[in-house]
Parts: structure tokens; C-alpha cells; sequence
């Protein structure tokens, strides 16, 4: 089957035959933006995911995941289609896209004003993202992305559902127990993973850009409710480059990009191990929302 | 942010907390924490230090 995936500002065709992916596609994505479409539309991307050959279809089950008839990953077991999927549109944006700066980074928004939580895997900043985006008035804008406008340092949503690995997948339903969830991705490099849909709030603005107003590092410590350090501007950039995809490729553009973010906005490193004391820090002390 | 050299663009930080230097050609960036003055007067033992790593990375070049 062919669908159609609008996740603004992009569309990508997807090919696929697997149940799993059909399944967890319709479910997770509003039905608005995965439509139905013969195999001649035009999007931006053209991807596939499917069964890594006859043999492997009936044999130890392996998918495939292709960009452009291009295979960048060996194949995973087919229990992992979806997560594939999912990861395999991460490496399609990261690897192709040079009009945005873009940052290794979960970013939220609350009434157009955006906060940034740049940070390597581990540090706990999906399950943080997935918890703002849930509160009223927070909205989702990536989980994994942020897209930034070189020209006018907006924030720019591509929301798409969050993976959280482990723990985090329960905890989320603990505190959403009506958000979709999809099929669990058992024993994949990052552990056991789900994928979560967005609150319908972030689905709704998800062509809305929104102003940077902090850059927040977080760091998940079981040990620490909470500790916020201020980073100066120097020691910002050399975290915020570290965490840029995009940062050499683009030169000087993405240089004076990352700049003129840390030269507009305060820094901060949170040490943390509760989520709402995180968001009373950002509306009190962050975005002045209280 | 200032042009450092024919391949290198500078800036100093608002807060003076340092600068950072960017190689065109390269895409490396170098943080110090001092100004872009205080590296080019090359008084210290320890900017000398950071000259030659200057240096080194084709930052600079010598004379």
C-alpha cells in the first residue's frame, strides 16, 4: 500500500506491506494527514518499509527500511517495523535538509513561546517532552528535532509521535491513559520502545512556529527532584553546537544561527526527577507564565 | 561576530563569559573562555599555549 504522510513542513510517500506499520500508522497519526494515495504522488520523500525478502517473510521475519531505494540500515526483526519506520524519517530529515538548522533536541511550546531540552539519549528528555506537551496550554513541537528558521530564529513544529523507551512508555500511560500508544518494539538497540500521539492540541498548531525563549539541557537523576544551574553564553554554545546535526554543514549560516539563539535567550542545565516541579521552574521562572 | 581571519569568524559573548571561533573551510568551532582580545595579545604562557592549538586546527597561521 502507498499513504501519503503529512508531517509538516514536510510530506513523505511510504510504501508498505506489513500489517504492523499500516496498523500503528492509523493509529497513532490523525487520519487527515496519512492518506491513501496511488504510487505516482508527489511528496519530498519517498520511503519504504517491508519485508527484507520472500525468504525473510516467512523465516525469522526482518523489514527493511529504504529512502530512495537506498537501504542506510541492516534489517531489524519485523516486531520493530514501525519503530524502523519512525527512525528511518529521523535519518530521511537529519541527512537531507539544509534550509533549517537542526537541533538534537525535544522542544515544547506554551502560547508561541518555545523552550528547547537539547541532550544525548538517556537524559530523559522525551519522557519530559511527553509530559509538557500533555499539560494545558503546552504543545508538542518535536520530541527529537528541533527545526530552526536561520532567517528569523523561529521554532518550526514537525510533530510526529514521540518514542519513549523502557519505563518512560508506562509512565506516560500512567499519566495520559487515553493517548494511543503503538505496538512495543521489544529488545531493540535502545531497549524495549513505544511510540506515543501527540496531545490533539500539538496536532492542531502543528504548522504554527513559535519564538525561542530558553535553552534547557536536562538530565534525568532518580536521586535529584530538582536542580537548575544557569550556563553562561560560552558554555550554551559549545552544548548546543555539540548538539546541531546540521551545525558544520551549513557554516557560517549555522554559526551565526546558534549565536544569535544564545545571545537572545538564558541557559539553563536542570538536574531532575520530577517533571512537575520542571514545569512550575519554566512557567515561573522561564517563560513568566504565572 | 567579526571576521578573525580569511577563514575564521569570531564573536565575543554578551556576558563575557568568552568567545568562540568558527573555521569556514573546516566547520570546527573553538571555545575560549577569555575575549577575542585577550587571544590575539599572546602575553601568557597559557595563550600561548592556546595559540599553538590555534595553530594546529589552521586557525591561524604563522608568520
Amino acid at each position: 500500500m502507498h499513504f501519503q504522510l503529512e508531517v509538516a513542513p514536510f510530506k513523505l510517500n511510504i510504501q508498505t506491506t506489513i500489517p504492523l506499520v499500516i496498523d500503528n500508522l492509523t493509529k497513532l497519526y490523525p487520519p487527515q494527514l496519512l492518506t491513501s494515495v496511488d504510487d505516482n504522488s508527489l511528496a519530498d520523500y519517498d520511503v519504504s518499509i517491508d519485508y527484507s525478502g520472500l525468504v525473510r517473510k516467512y523465516i525469522k521475519p526482518q523489514c527493511s527500511f529504504k529512502f530512495d531505494q537506498f537501504e542506510p540500515f541492516l534489517g531489524l526483526p519485523i516486531g520493530h517495523a514501525y519503530a524502523n519506520l519512525e527512525w528511518g524519517m529521523n535519518y530521511v530529515i537529519a541527512s537531507n535538509i539544509f534550509n533549517y538548522l537542526i537541533i538534537h533536541s525535544g522542544i515544547v511550546a506554551k502560547n508561541n513561546k518555545a523552550v528547547l531540552f537539547p541532550a544525548p539519549p538517556g537524559s530523559g528528555k522525551s519522557t519530559l517532552t511527553a509530559y509538557l506537551q500533555g499539560q494545558t496550554s503546552w504543545r508538542l513541537l518535536s520530541d527529537e528535532m528541533a527545526l530552526i528558521d536561520p532567517e528569523t530564529l523561529e521554532a518550526i513544529p514537525f510533530v510526529r509521535p514521540i518514542c519513549l523507551k523502557n519505563r518512560s512508555g508506562q509512565l506516560v500511560q500512567q499519566w495520559f491513559p487515553e493517548v494511543a500508544v503503538s505496538t512495543i518494539a521489544g529488545n531493540t538497540h535502545k531497549g524495549d520502545v513505544v511510540h506515543v500521539s501527540p496531545s490533539k492540541f500539538s496536532w492542531e498548531q502543528r504548522k504554527t512556529r513559535a519564538e525561542i525563549k530558553s535553552v534547557v539541557f536536562p538530565r534525568y537523576d532518580p536521586d535529584v527532584e530538582l536542580e537548575v544551574y544557569a550556563l553562561t553564553k560560552t558554555q550554551a554554545f559549545m552544548q548546543l553546537a555539540e548538539n546541531a546535526f546540521n551545525f558544520s554543514l551549513l557554516g557560517v549560516e549555522g554559526f551565526e544561527t546558534i549565536i544569535q539563539i544564545i545571545e537572545k535567550v538564558d541557559c539553563y542545565e536542570i538536574v531532575y526527577n520530577n517533571v512537575k516541579e520542571v514545569e512550575k521552574f519554566l512557567d515561573e521562572e522561564v517563560l513568566f507564565e504565572s | 561576530m567579526f571576521s578573525f581571519s580569511d577563514f575564521v569568524e569570531a564573536h565575543d559573548f554578551s556576558d563575557g563569559s568568552g568567545c568562540v571561533l568558527f573555521h569556514t573551510e573546516t566547520g570546527e568551532s573553538l571555545a575560549y573562555a577569555c575575549t577575542t582580545d585577550v587571544l590575539l595579545s599572546n602575553q601568557t604562557n597559557e595563550i600561548n599555549n592556546i595559540v599553538s592549538l590555534l595553530l594546529e586546527k589552521r586557525f591561524i597561521q604563522s608568520t
